[in-house]
């Protein structure tokens, strides 16, 4: 009994010690965002601000584009990672579960896309988007963004699809469904939990992504918020409160989200239950 | 024999025809940009000039060029502990929540926050924690009484790789954690309760029983995460953005100063394309890793479960 | 199903639906937004892409003037106005592409000789020289931004380095403020208090510091040492270069200079001048206008502002001049022409300038009988740094060939390098400059 309890205890103490790691940095931010722009300077900084100011809120939300940019990283972001689900699930599912003629190469092929990087790549794509007449527009963006989430959704799908048992799938087939049908009746519910976790990070990938963004979207009615944000940097001296404000604004929704789904995460171990 | 090939044919059919989408917009969108890029490598183009066939030019000039070895040298650095560490921190991170605890779901949540936030203003974050004037980095170690004097963290070597792997552990660390939670949670209670019965202690649980479940997870995410970290460029651009004298100059710092500051587009990106054999060596592991070959994985997953 | 399972279903179902409705509502209000940024007016058309400057103010004034055209000449004018530090990434990535390119854009020195020898902009020589008669440039301007005799792009307005001394600290050691470098240096030994954290030097010499970069290549041409000279050979292995480094080096190890200079990028040297950690910077005027904040008060009352001091052979400043190119492919060069001159008109342009100053400096000639450009001291001082900014990378090369070898090299820092090199111990005066002959020379080749 003993020893469970300092087991608890110490658990409890890595808790919080990732929670202090992982939220100091955050905490700093916000601490920033409440700053006048002279405190921020200041030759000790101040671990609270001598005197709180939503200014910089203010003006990033009255004086700039911020919140059409957040309008706009929601619309690709949200398209992009629904898009990239359904799309690459099948991937997924046919690797993880059948074999078939040329499954090596396909496999690989999926990945390609991870070959050059995004510094290299976008010159090419805006080429691409250009003679799609999609530049300046976010369609051209939802057309680039899932070069990067699919391949990631397909594979890191796999292990989650493998792991639940084909039982009932074959009780399935016995009952007369089609290949197709147990593919999104069956497996996709049950790996639902793992769908989720990987939904949310394409929506994260694509959230803040800049590179791509900025050579695409030049108006700045296109523009995602990551770019309104680096448009605040003039010269040498960041506005390091405004930028601050932003990043905690724009954590939001992605927080929102995880929130609602973070409850479906939990009790995987039924999702296990059907297993032999 | 016969039914066995009618069954990989209608296989083969059926894989090809669900995942008609994704091969349609892999051809259309990545076919392009991936030709064009390994033939201007090829060539001496410069932005806005025409580009004429040097053959191999540019990669001869590489390897004989110091900065770009020791831009190899430094993603080999950056990558390898990097990924180490996350990979460490991940783990323990995803066991820790699997525990049943109050605040569970909400705990979770924040320690995901690092892996949301868009890269540019965690980059910029990083930049002004560990800035020599008013940084909070410095004034926490000296008031703490660790140093005495304040640090230079982009000034010298070992302290400015330091910053870019703290800023990409941060960032990184939650999508192992999650990513392994993910699969810990569909792992049934009942082997640990065999397992108790049978008198196993925390540890004998974790390399037995776990670890084999999620050997698959953390392989993957690590693989994933190497390929994003050897091309990894936006935090190294913008936190130090090569500095100081080079330290910490990664592959893709290097070839984007070479294109875009340059303007010498051709030898920028052959320096990308000289690093697709080790991408590609990288997509064969994991391939064979996850997908064994023969009847497909859901035998080879049952049967090592079986063992 | 049991209840957990329930209320599983309804979390994904709300977070399902909250997906979906963004996505619906989003996607209506998106595709409204790409056209609404153009107003039609007239056949012609023009693109703009004009460099953010720091003032919400001026960038609003630049936005109405803009629009004013289309009023004027009966053309569309699309304007962007586009962040510094991703300009030159967006305008490759349209270059290659080969479309979408704007007509009309922001432009400098360096930028225009960083894509030789595929300059995308038309020579505008003609224009410059039409703006000249009618509005005479100050002569640093209208020469110090040809290339080879020729024009890329229409000189509008100049940014500048300026120094920052303490006057409160040079009259408590006794000191005038110095005007010439030799006394930058003698009263920078004499204020320094290293226990205090006090340095009289505030100077980096970092592979981020582009600010200081600069200063440190203006150290070198007023002591009369060059690093090419005028057909393009390298020189930079000089007595006097030699002499400019070492001194710095001296400065740097005797604490008159911070610890962390050596490691600073182009914020160090302002943010330890607000933080009150140095006697003497050297900076855009930015950090003047960050210094007019409250906080500030005391020290700004303490801050002389002055053009930066002259050596024991020169008077050179850096030629931070910046302007409009028509890129070769506009259709209509004599919309795009008409454009700038518009933009050139006293009047406004006095306007425009008024906002900016003093991180901006007018170019003309007609401005030394501005009162707003004599009176006030600050502007005063930056006039006077617009007037003597002849120099350039590569001081004094002619060729553009050269010229552009020189301002590629310009971003690997080769001369912060060096001095990095000697003031941290790392390497001896000797071979510093070796290596920054390498440095230089490495592109040589790739300008032919």
């Amino acid at each position: 009994m003993k020893s469970k309890l300092r087991n608890k205890i110490l658990h409890r103490i890595f808790i919080g010690i990732c929670l202090i790691a992982a939220l100091a940095p955050i905490y700093w931010m916000f601490n920033t965002s409440l700053k006048s722009e002279a405190e921020i300077y200041f030759k000790t900084p101040t671990l609270w601000p001598n005197k709180v100011t939503l200014e910089s809120y203010k003006y990033l939300l009255t004086q700039t584009n911020f919140l059409n940019g957040i309008k706009n990283s929601l619309l690709i972001a949200v398209f992009v990672s629904l898009f990239s689900i359904f799309v690459a699930y099948p991937a997924a599912y046919v690797l993880a579960r059948l074999f078939f003629k040329g499954k090596k190469f396909f496999s690989k092929a999926v990945l390609f896309t991870y070959l050059l990087p995004t510094s290299v790549l976008y010159i090419p794509l805006y080429i691409f988007v250009s003679r799609l007449g999609l530049t300046n527009n976010v369609l051209g963006i939802m057309l680039i963004y899932p070069t990067f989430t699919l391949p990631y959704v397909a594979w890191i799908l796999i292990p989650h699809i493998a792991s639940i048992s084909t039982a009932l799938e074959e009780a399935a087939y016995i009952d007369g469904c089609s290949r197709f049908q147990t593919m999104y009746k069956i497996v996709f519910p049950l790996a639902l939990p793992g769908i989720i976790s990987t939904t949310i990070f394409a929506f994260a990938m694509c959230w803040g992504e800049y590179l791509y963004a900025l050579v695409n979207l030049i108006s700045s009615e296109a523009q995602t918020f990551p770019l309104v944000l680096s448009g605040l940097v003039f010269g040498d001296m960041p506005p390091w409160n405004q930028l601050m404000a932003g990043a905690i604004l724009a954590s939001i929704p992605i927080l929102i989200i995880y929130l609602l789904a973070s409850s479906s995460l939990v009790g995987g171990a039924t999702a296990g239950g059907v297993k032999e | 024999m016969k039914k066995h090939k009618g069954k990989l044919e209608a296989n083969t059919k059926f894989a090809y025809l669900v995942n008609l989408p994704l091969i349609v917009y892999l051809c259309c969108v990545l076919i392009f940009p991936i030709c064009w890029g390994i033939y201007i490598s090829f060539t001496n183009k410069t932005i806005g000039g025409d580009a004429d066939f040097v053959g191999l030019k540019n990669y001869a000039r590489l390897l004989h060029d110091s900065e770009y070895i020791r831009s190899i040298v430094n993603t080999l650095k950056f990558t390898v502990i990097s990924i180490f560490v996350k990979m460490i921190l991940g783990t323990i991170m995803a066991l820790a929540l699997n525990v049943e605890f109050k605040g569970r779901n909400l705990c979770r949540a924040l320690l995901m926050i690092p892996w949301t936030l868009p890269n540019i203003v965690v980059v910029y974050n990083w930049r002004w924690i560990f800035s020599s004037n008013g940084g909070i980095a410095n004034h926490i170690l000296n008031s703490l009484g660790f140093i005495d004097k304040n640090l230079v963290w982009f000034g010298s070597a070992g302290l400015a790789m330091l910053t870019i792997i703290i800023a990409n552990v941060w960032r990184g660390t939650p999508f192992f954690g999650i990513s392994i939670l993910a699969k810990l949670q569909t792992v049934p209670n009942s082997y640990y309760e065999a397992a108790q019965i049978d008198g196993a202690n925390a540890l004998q649980r974790f390399f037995f029983i776990t670890l084999p479940e999620i050997k698959d997870v953390i392989i993957l995410s690590a693989m994933m995460s190497t390929i994003w970290t050897i091309n990894e460029f936006e935090t190294v651009w913008l936190l130090t953005g090569g500095g100081p004298n080079g330290s910490t100059e990664v592959m893709n710092v290097y070839s984007y100063k070479t294109a875009m500051r340059s303007m010498m587009l051709g030898r920028g990106i052959a320096v990308s394309v000289l690093a697709l054999p080790v991408f590609i060596i990288l997509i064969s592991l994991l391939t064979k890793r996850m997908l064994p070959e023969e009847e497909g994985s859901k035998k080879v997953s049952k049967r090592r479960r079986a063992r | 199903m049991n209840t957990k399972n329930v209320k599983r279903m309804t979390a994904m179902a709300t977070a399902a639906v909250t997906l979906a409705a963004t996505a619906c509502t989003g996607f209506g209000a998106g595709l409204d937004t790409v056209s609404a940024a153009k107003t039609t007016s007239g056949d012609k058309e023009i693109t703009v892409w004009v460099e953010k400057v720091f003032s919400d103010d001026a960038n609003a004034l630049m936005e109405e003037r803009l629009k004013a055209y289309q009023e004027e000449a009966g053309v569309t004018v699309n304007y962007e106005m586009v962040g510094a530090s991703d300009f030159v990434t967006m305008l490759n990535a349209t270059i290659e592409a080969g479309s979408n390119v704007p007509d009309v854009v922001s432009m400098d020195t360096t930028k225009i000789l960083n894509y030789y020898p595929n300059i995308p902009a038309l020579d505008v020589s003609d224009l410059v020289d039409e703006i000249n008669t009618e509005r005479p440039y100050f002569e640093a301007s209208y020469e110090g931004t040809k290339i080879d005799g020729v024009h890329y792009y229409v000189p509008y307005c100049s940014s500048s380095v300026m120094m920052f001394v303490r006057k409160d600290i040079m009259e408590k050691n006794g000191l005038e403020i110095p005007t010439t470098w030799d006394e930058v240096y003698s009263a920078a030994e004499a204020v320094s208090n290293p226990g205090e954290d006090f340095y009289g030097l505030g100077m980096g010499c970092g592979e981020n510091d582009d600010d200081d970069e600069n200063t440190l290549r203006q150290m070198i041409w007023n002591a009369g040492g060059y690093l090419m000279d005028a057909d393009g050979g390298i020189t930079c292995e000089d007595e006097k270069v030699a002499g400019i480094i070492s001194k710095f080096a001296e400065l740097y190890q005797a604490e008159a200079i911070p610890a962390d200079a050596t490691t600073w990028d182009a914020g160090g040297n302002n943010s330890s001048y607000l933080a009150g950690r140095t006697a003497i910077v050297f900076n855009a005027p930015t950090l003047y206008n960050a210094l007019k904040a409250d906080e500030y008060k005391e020290l700004f009352e303490n801050t002389a502002v002055l053009a930066p001091p002259t050596g024991s052979d020169n008077g050179v400043y850096m030629n931070y001049n910046r302007g409009f190119s028509i890129m070769n492919t506009c259709q209509d060069v004599d919309t795009a022409s008409g454009l700038i001159k518009y933009l050139c008109d006293k009047t406004w342009y006095d306007e425009y300038m008024g906002s900016i100053a003093p991180v901006f400096a007018p170019l003309f000639q007609d401005e030394t009988e501005n009162p707003s450009w004599t009176e006030d001291e600050v502007n005063a001082q930056v006039l006077k740094y617009a007037q003597n900014a002849s120099g350039y990378y590569g001081y004094p090369v002619a060729s553009i060939a050269g010229r552009a070898a020189a301002a590629k090299h310009y971003f690997t820092f080769p001369v912060g390098k060096a001095f990095n090199q000697v003031a941290s111990g790392a390497e001896s005066v000797e071979n510093a400059l070796e290596n920054m002959k390498y440095d230089l020379e490495d592109f040589m080749d790739q300008v032919g």
